[in-house]
């Protein structure tokens, strides 16, 4: 599904080139999950932005369900991105005027099926009750859910999330993960999780660390 | 405290500059404004400071000198001074066209040749070039200013301007330049109607004191003779200049109204920016006495550079006006400090404003203040929570739009009620001549025959006609309707009447019958309204006198020719299209240029601060746009639901304005202005000034949607 051939991301400083993402090759196969951890500013975000679209690679191609995704347009990559992928992030980057019901709906294509699947998310979410908030009246751990809701609106393939748990305790991390998980195992979407702690990731099928833009898979238990 | 201040203003300098150049804007224009108004009346002071340096005994007639007054004055001078040098003068007036409607009267001494170096000495004034009128001739000598504002030059027939033009009754032989404006021409000069008089000279520090004996001495034949002298000409400066700061006081109030306004949105925008770091500042311990000063000292910064920079622009804007306006129009500037204090008005409304808003925040509590970057707050907000329509979400939750929705409602409201108040004062001007569009009416001097060779031709027709005047009452002042007197037959042949009118009928345009209640100098018997008749226009049905010739024709090209043909003849009157298309002009433009100068302000005003609304309210919303790209909404989307935002709120506020200004204008007029005449109730160019505001806001709009749209990285909030 994922195919990414001799990718790397470079910034480019006065003095000299740093490479926020050496060289990396690396294949993901549909429904997998996959958990990326490493020290901050080693580089897993921008693996996962070069995959999600978010960022252009240096160098290198990056194939997604067979095509080439680089070269894309950029209303392309945003149809790619609404149609295909899911995200969430450490901040969950909702919209203040809107209400909870109206940021899931954001992304929604299909606004018609979209309301009548907001009813499973928020009940599978825990949301119910919350719906004519705005986030400003929610916790943090709502507020993700709320994130993670907008997500999975249009039933997406790839999941990708950025330190979801980062800005939470222990048990909203965890109900966090658990429900990401929970979702991507029941509908066969490939979950892809950055986390700076390799604990958040365990038992994940496949593990990739960074470390000074440098990506290798961990076969072992870390 | 003040290295904060340092920081603000380093690391703010777009938004530091933008507020300062608003501030100099108002001051500069109220500055040139204020200048306008003083020049009128340092120029009309100038006439009225020709007696600073003699003292006139004057007297109206009809018919001459008055014998009985000359005996009676001539007489208390010798008598009761021993003066033997008091020099008999006749005076005519000649209208001083300053700029449009503002006009002043300045006196043309009739005196001896011999006098003349005696005048010119006692009122420091010299012969700047020509030569000086000849005995008995109609040659007159007059301030090179009146050559300026009227474009004559010396040798050039001057022709009264008066309503009615009186070609070929003076001739301009030398220019005079010194500090007072008059005239001299050749004793006899007012022949017939004029006024007559002495001119008494006394040592300096004797005139006033020889004025007030004067006036007491001849007491008992006031007010059929008048004393003017330096007592009187410093009474009358007075008052002139107590209405004209009375002028430059209101056009102030209005600029400082304006950019207040204005100013206050930047600042509310502004403050509504800042309010975490007010938070953060009270959190750390900062007092909120403490931040109100830090904040009178920024506004005072500002308003104080702002004001400096305006002062400045504003002075040099006036050395380049005075070349360019003021001297060809004949003006004198008149540097003041009253008038440029009253600029002060717009600094410190902006300081006040600023500590009226900030107190306002600072109600707040701490938590409230600090979370308030991320809680914006509509006052809709709570009842708008199950709005379906994406795009009025963002405006009817959240304050972001209010300044920019106030200012349009604010502007436009003012554009509307400028633009009413211009055309309620044009009017009414401008349709009094609305009846010799296409036709003009002669009279002829007594004993002089009509050419008979005009009305020969097939495209003139003409009337024997008697004249009317008829005053109305206008915005300012008041108006002239010249009402044609004609013979039963002719007045239906005219107006295409069915039945032969009755004598005594007024026939009337149907916006003169909403004004018959000041025709009361007019002897009619009935009024009717014809259809014929249009704008402020009338006939009067009645036996004319002879003399006087009313013609008609299809184009308007005909009213030159039949000037033209009529230059030769010995002419009293000449009434046509041209007559009023002047008049209009020159009625109107001194308040058209006031009125415009202050709606293209608002209109630059507006300009300024709806694109930096605008750009702002986008900018403030960059995270949106990266997390609407992020979840994948299209570019063209995010794009179009922000310009129906934009759109939303300016056509919104637009037609709130244009309903306000409206409302305003009818209670004024309804109150203030009770039967004013106009035509109509908004013009056309207040309605294109007002499509092409709005126009120019909403592109600024769109095209600052459409930059940060096309520039937000995806990925720049989460790198943020």
């Amino acid at each position: 599904m994922f195919e990414l051939k001799d990718v790397a991301l470079l910034y480019e400083t006065r003095k000299q080139a740093l490479a926020a993402l050496k060289s990396t090759t690396l294949k993901i196969d549909w429904g997998e999950e996959i958990g990326i951890y490493g020290p901050s500013g080693s580089g897993k975000s921008s693996l996962l932005f070069i995959m999600s679209t978010l960022k252009e690679p240096s160098r290198g191609e990056v194939k997604y369900d067979g095509k080439e995704i680089t070269a894309l347009t950029p209303s392309a990559k945003a149809e790619l991105r609404r149609k295909e992928f899911g995200f969430v992030f450490q901040e969950h980057f909702l919209i203040n005027h809107l209400t909870v019901r109206e940021n899931v709906l954001l992304p929604a294509s299909d606004k018609k099926n979209a309301r009548k699947r907001l009813e499973e998310i928020v009940g599978f979410l825990g949301l119910g009750e919350l719906q004519k908030r705005f986030p400003f009246e929610l916790s943090l751990g709502q507020s993700q859910r709320v994130a993670i809701a907008r997500a999975l609106i249009n039933n997406p393939r790839v999941v990708f999330a950025d330190e979801p748990t980062a800005s939470l305790d222990r048990d909203n991390g965890q109900k966090v993960v658990k429900l990401l998980r929970s979702y991507c195992k029941k509908n066969s979407a490939t979950l892809i999780m950055v986390s700076h702690s390799p604990e958040i990731i365990e038992g994940f099928g496949r593990r990739f660390k960074v470390e000074n833009g440098q990506v290798s898979e961990v076969t072992a238990n870390v | 405290m003040f290295r904060y201040i340092w920081l603000y203003f380093k690391r703010r300098p777009l938004r530091i500059l933008v507020y300062i150049l608003v501030v100099a804007l108002g001051v500069a224009a109220s500055i040139i404004l204020g200048s306008i108004f003083l020049s009128f009346g340092e120029t009309r002071n100038r006439i009225t400071a020709v007696n600073e340096n003699w003292i006139t005994i004057q007297y109206l007639s009809n018919n001459g000198r008055d014998s009985r007054l000359d005996e009676v004055i001539e007489k208390t001078l010798s008598e009761t001074f021993g003066f033997s040098d008091a020099i008999k003068v006749d005076i005519a007036y000649l209208s001083y066209n300053l700029f449009g409607s503002a006009r002043a009267n300045f006196p043309v001494y009739g005196i001896r040749q011999t006098d003349i170096p005696r005048l010119l000495r006692e009122s420091d004034t010299q012969i700047v070039q020509g030569t000086v009128f000849e005995r008995g001739s109609r040659d007159i000598m007059v301030s090179d200013s009146f050559l300026k504002a009227d474009g004559l030059e010396v040798g050039q027939i001057y022709e009264e301007t008066l309503e009615v033009s009186t070609p070929g009754q003076y001739s301009i032989v030398a220019s005079l330049k010194g500090p007072s404006i008059f005239g001299l021409g050749s004793a006899g000069i007012s022949s017939g109607g004029g006024t007559y008089g002495y001119m008494v000279f006394a040592r300096e520090g004797f005139l006033m004191a020889v004025e007030n004996e004067l006036k007491n001495a001849l007491a008992e034949y006031m007010p059929s003779i008048t004393v003017n002298g330096p007592a009187s000409s410093i009474d009358r400066i007075r008052e002139q200049y107590t209405g004209y700061y009375s002028g430059v006081f209101f056009v102030d109030l209005v600029i400082a109204l304006v950019f207040t306004v204005g100013l206050a949105m930047l600042n509310s925008v502004s403050l509504r920016e800042r309010r975490k770091e007010y938070g953060v500042m009270s959190a750390v311990g900062y007092k909120s006495g403490s931040l109100r000063t830090r904040l009178f000292i920024e506004s005072s910064i500002q308003a104080a550079l702002g004001w400096i920079a305006g002062f400045l622009v504003g002075l040099w804007a006036i050395k380049v006006l005075e070349k360019r306006f003021f001297e060809p129009a004949g003006l004198f500037l008149r540097n003041d400090p009253i008038g440029s204090l009253y600029t002060l008005i717009i600094p410190l409304a902006v300081v006040l404003l600023t500590q009226f808003l900030i107190t306002g925040h600072l109600k707040r509590d701490l938590i409230n203040l600090l979370r308030s970057a991320s809680m914006e707050r509509g006052i809709f907000r709570s009842r708008f929570r199950d709005i379906r329509t994406g795009w009025l979400r963002y405006p009817l939750r959240t304050g972001a739009y209010t300044p920019l929705f106030v200012n349009v409602i604010v502007f436009v409201a003012l554009i509307f009620f400028f633009g009413s108040l211009l055309s309620g004062l044009s009017d009414g001007i401008r349709d009094s001549g609305a009846f010799y569009e296409n036709r003009t009416y002669v009279r002829m001097r007594t004993g002089t025959e009509f050419p008979t060779d005009i009305a020969s031709s097939s495209e003139v027709k003409a009337f024997s006609a008697g004249l009317e005047k008829l005053r109305i009452k206008l915005l300012f002042g008041t108006s002239s309707v010249y009402i044609p007197v004609l013979s039963p037959e002719d007045a239906q042949a005219l107006l295409l009447l069915n039945e032969t009118p009755t004598m005594g009928t007024l026939l009337v345009s149907e916006g003169l019958s909403e004004r018959i209640e000041d025709a009361e100098s007019l002897d009619y018997s009935k009024v009717e309204v014809s259809t014929v008749l249009k704008g402020l226009s009338g006939v009067m049905v009645a036996s004319p006198l002879p003399g006087g010739m009313l013609l008609t024709y299809g184009t308007t090209g005909e009213a030159e020719k039949i000037r033209r043909s009529l230059l030769s003849s010995q002419t009293e009157m000449i009434l046509d299209n041209l007559t009023f298309e002047k008049s209009y002009k020159q009625e109107t433009q001194f308040m058209k240029l006031i009125t415009e100068i202050i709606i293209y302000l608002q209109f630059f005003v507006v300009m300024v601060i709806g694109v930096v609304t605008v750009i702002r309210t986008i900018s403030a919303r960059r995270s949106e746009i990266s997390i609407r790209s992020i979840i994948g909404l299209k570019e063209k989307e995010t794009r179009r639901m922000f310009s129906i935002e934009i759109a939303a709120v300016t056509l919104s506020a637009a037609s709130a304005g244009c309903l306000a200004g409206l409302i305003v204008w009818w209670i004024l007029k309804s109150v203030f202005f009770q039967g004013i005449y106009t035509s109509t109730l908004v013009s056309t160019p207040t309605v294109l000034r007002v499509v092409f505001m709005v126009f120019s806001i909403l592109m600024a709009g769109f095209l600052t949607v459409r930059f940060f749209t096309s520039r937000e990285d995806p990925i720049a909030i989460i790198e943020r």
